[in-house]
């Protein structure tokens, strides 16, 4: 059975989604409706926006991401999730492994191709 | 509008409380307080105040969130990895490494006692053999070896049953090896009563303390040969199995 392209996403979401999120709060910190909807601009990293909230509370409690609370100008406060030190060094080493790995997947899919 | 005494997003979180269920307590309230605030705060932005404005923006909010049991798989494909490892380490009860080490004990301890429970009333009846006339003890020779072995499978039954129990239901052992360790006393049990009586018939009373003698010798090489090789044999599979 040949895997179908959402499956394959599913599959490297996996691996990238986390790092992504991360990289997401370099510039400081959002709130959780703000993060998911930046990600499903284009659906590719982000499915459902709900699976977005089991991630973020991994990354908490691995001590990547911490929260605070923040005044909203509209409703009730918000949960901010801010980088971590750990974070910013776990984004920096995916950064390392991922421009090789993206290299090395490139080159195989166009060896392929000029077969 | 307060979002959880709307019915769609009450049974909407209701559903997804339950299917993280099995989530350690901390982590299943932070991701439903991450999906209601989520629920608020996607609400107010979206137009709403009838009835109808309402329930259209619930559910384009719930559409973008995905049905619940995609986020409990998220929330439990996170935990993919480690959740393998376990129930490829929760080998069943019987499988596992000690049991071919308590099997092996017990058996040693089965025959232990029917060589002791046998021992002892040969002994007796030997002893007798002083008081009375060596031909009367001759006769009840053949007779109290059976009783005294059968005495012996009784002592030993409790045991045989527990070790019928582990190996029985154990992975650890072929059929033909699970055979092999549930005769390991019937069989000492047989010689023991058969023995003495054969040498008897054979030889005296010289074939049959011969006969004892080798049934005993037998049973303790034979038997701890044989419970060796099949305690190793059980142990290599336990530690490939792990």
């Amino acid at each position: 059975m040949v895997p179908g392209q959402e499956a394959i996403l599913t599959h490297l979401r996996r691996g990238a989604l986390e790092y992504c999120v991360l990289a997401m709060l370099g510039d400081g910190p959002l709130y959780g409706l703000d993060i998911a909807r930046r990600l499903t601009a284009d659906s590719v990293l982000l499915a459902s926006e709900g699976t977005l909230y089991p991630l973020l509370a991994r990354l908490r409690r691995a001590g990547l991401v911490e929260t605070t609370w923040q005044e909203s100008p509209s409703g009730p406060p918000r949960r901010y999730y801010a980088m971590t030190d750990q974070g910013r060094a776990a984004v920096a080493a995916f950064a390392r492994a991922w421009t090789p790995f993206r290299d090395a997947v490139d080159a195989a899919l166009t060896q392929g191709e000029t077969r | 509008m307060n979002v959880t005494t709307h019915p769609a997003v009450a049974r909407y979180l209701d559903d997804l409380g339950r299917m993280l269920g099995d989530l350690e307590p901390g982590e299943r309230a932070e991701v439903l307080a991450g999906v209601r605030e989520h629920i608020e705060e996607a609400l107010g932005d979206r137009p709403h105040g009838s009835p109808q404005e309402d329930d259209a923006a619930v559910a384009a909010v719930l559409t973008e969130l995905g049905p619940p049991d995609v986020i409990a798989q998220a929330a439990y494909a996170d935990r993919a990895a480690p959740a393998d490892d376990r129930s490829a380490t929760r080998v069943p009860l019987t499988s596992r490494a000690w049991v071919p080490v308590v099997v092996a004990l017990l058996q040693a301890l089965s025959l232990l006692l029917v060589i002791l429970v046998v021992g002892s009333s040969v002994g007796w009846v030997e002893e007798s053999s002083t008081t009375s006339g060596g031909e009367t003890v001759v006769r009840t020779m053949g007779g109290s070896s059976i009783a005294a072995a059968l005495a012996g499978g009784l002592v030993a039954l409790p045991l045989w049953i527990v070790i019928a129990l582990l190996v029985g239901f154990s992975a650890l052992w072929t059929a033909r090896e699970k055979v092999t360790h549930l005769l390991v006393v019937p069989v000492t049990a047989l010689l023991f009563a058969a023995g003495p009586s054969l040498g008897w018939s054979l030889g005296g009373p010289t074939g049959m303390v011969v006969s004892a003698w080798t049934v005993l010798t037998l049973v303790v090489a034979g038997g701890g040969w044989l419970l060796y090789r099949l305690t190793v044999s059980a142990r290599r599979r336990a530690s490939a199995a792990r």
